[in-house]
């Protein structure tokens, strides 16, 4: 996307607005196959984002072998694209269609959340992430009334001309529409405000974009891990429902609801935190090439250093 | 009426006294130092609110207005004088 004097330029086209319009006239699993080799050529070409995808990797579990490596690798460049291509065109796939791509498992313990009436947090990650868009789009078309909060204002996968003129003509959404996205940065009033109406708000709990952290055992080190939305259901008394994404995909993908918990006003959120990134590592471990962080130069000591960085940096994006 | 004391006062035993306790000056850093988050800023905006008979549109909502005490107090004066 082109970027002049601050000034951003729509694109004309994207590869994703041709993938979008080319769906069902071409069947998923060539767009599938095609997905899988761009995410080849990139791996392939961008030789510097797959260094610092590998070296990532590496410092993640060092027991891993340099052939190991470079086959999680490539693995990470190929479920990218395919993770992005699904979510690309989820508001064209029916419900039998996603659930040839995804199982859910837990889906009464989020309903629970729900009927307790007070809101739900649905506390997602960036493992497999894009992943859990797909989840939300299906649950919207199913009546719940499930949103996203974004730290970014912008609907960056709908912003071609062709995709805005396609979307007048069709009168299609947006990709935020289609979410019930709303922005929410600092300012957590949008959140309260949805999680007053009974919403399930979805954001994730291993962000960096924050104000607030704690410090976890995380893959064998200190790390400081957010502690924003446990804080706003603190604050709320609304449910929290962690959700993480196993598997790979484009036809593996798991997503397992956990059991829902509340964040009690009269302690600290340090111990929910805690829990929470003890259960995203327990799934990272298994799906190690799947973390959408592992794009950061360093990422781990980055996340390290996120508390001492200024707020503009920690929510630029 | 002096716009720093009350929100000083709110911070300490509504913000601060949840992490240990400690008392606040006019320049430390709120929101850097991690000493009130965004879950902290919501209830501070509430008590400015019903405290000082204001109203704080979603787009102040912004770091700057709440950097430090002092910066709080003088968003507070701005919001008062229209």
């Amino acid at each position: 996307m082109g970027e002049v004097h601050g000034v951003h330029r729509k694109p004309l086209i994207t590869l994703s607005d041709l993938t979008y319009v080319s769906y069902p006239f071409v069947p998923l699993r060539w767009l599938c196959a095609f997905a899988r080799l761009h995410g080849t050529v990139q791996y392939l070409t961008n030789k510097r984002a797959a260094a610092v995808v590998r070296n990532n990797l590496a410092s993640a579990n060092e027991r891993l072998s340099g052939g190991e490596l470079q086959a999680m690798t490539r693995r990470f460049f190929e479920y990218s694209s395919l993770r992005n291509l699904l979510f690309m065109l989820s508001p064209k796939l029916t419900d039998d269609k996603m659930l040839q791509i995804f199982t859910v498992d837990g889906l009464d313990r989020l309903d629970r959340a729900i009927a307790a009436g007070k809101g739900v947090i649905l506390l997602a990650s960036h493992l497999n992430s894009l992943s859990v868009f797909m989840l939300v789009i299906m649950l919207r078309r199913r009546g719940y009334d499930i949103r996203v909060a974004f730290i970014v204002e912008q609907d960056n996968w709908s912003s071609s001309r062709f995709r805005s003129l396609l979307n007048r003509m069709t009168r299609d959404r947006t990709y935020f529409e289609h979410m019930g996205a709303f922005f929410c940065q600092l300012n957590i009033r949008p959140m309260v405000r949805a999680l007053s109406q009974g919403a399930v708000v979805v954001q994730t709990g291993d962000g960096w974009h924050s104000a607030g952290f704690v410090e976890v055992d995380f893959l064998n080190r200190r790390l400081p891990f957010t502690t924003g939305m446990l804080r706003v259901a603190q604050e709320t008394g609304a449910t929290v429902v962690p959700i993480f994404t196993e598997g790979a995909p484009p036809d593996r993908l798991r997503f397992k609801i956990e059991e829902p918990f509340s964040v009690p006003k009269s302690e600290p959120v340090d111990a929910s935190v805690t829990a929470f990134a003890k259960r995203l590592e327990h799934y990272l471990i298994q799906n190690l090439e799947c973390w959408e962080h592992w794009r950061v130069p360093d990422a781990l000591q980055t996340l390290a250093s996120v508390p001492k960085q200024t707020l503009e940096n920690r929510y630029k994006t | 009426m002096d716009v720093e004391l009350p929100i000083k006062r709110f911070i300490e035993e509504n913000i601060l006294s949840q992490k240990g306790g400690g008392t606040l000056s006019s320049e430390d850093p709120l929101l850097e130092s991690g000493l009130v988050d965004s879950a902290g800023i919501f209830s501070l905006v509430a008590f400015l609110e019903s405290e000082f008979n204001i109203t704080v549109p979603d787009e102040d909502i912004v770091p700057e207005h709440f950097e430090t005490l002092r910066s709080v107090a003088a968003f507070v004066e701005s919001r008062q004088r229209g």
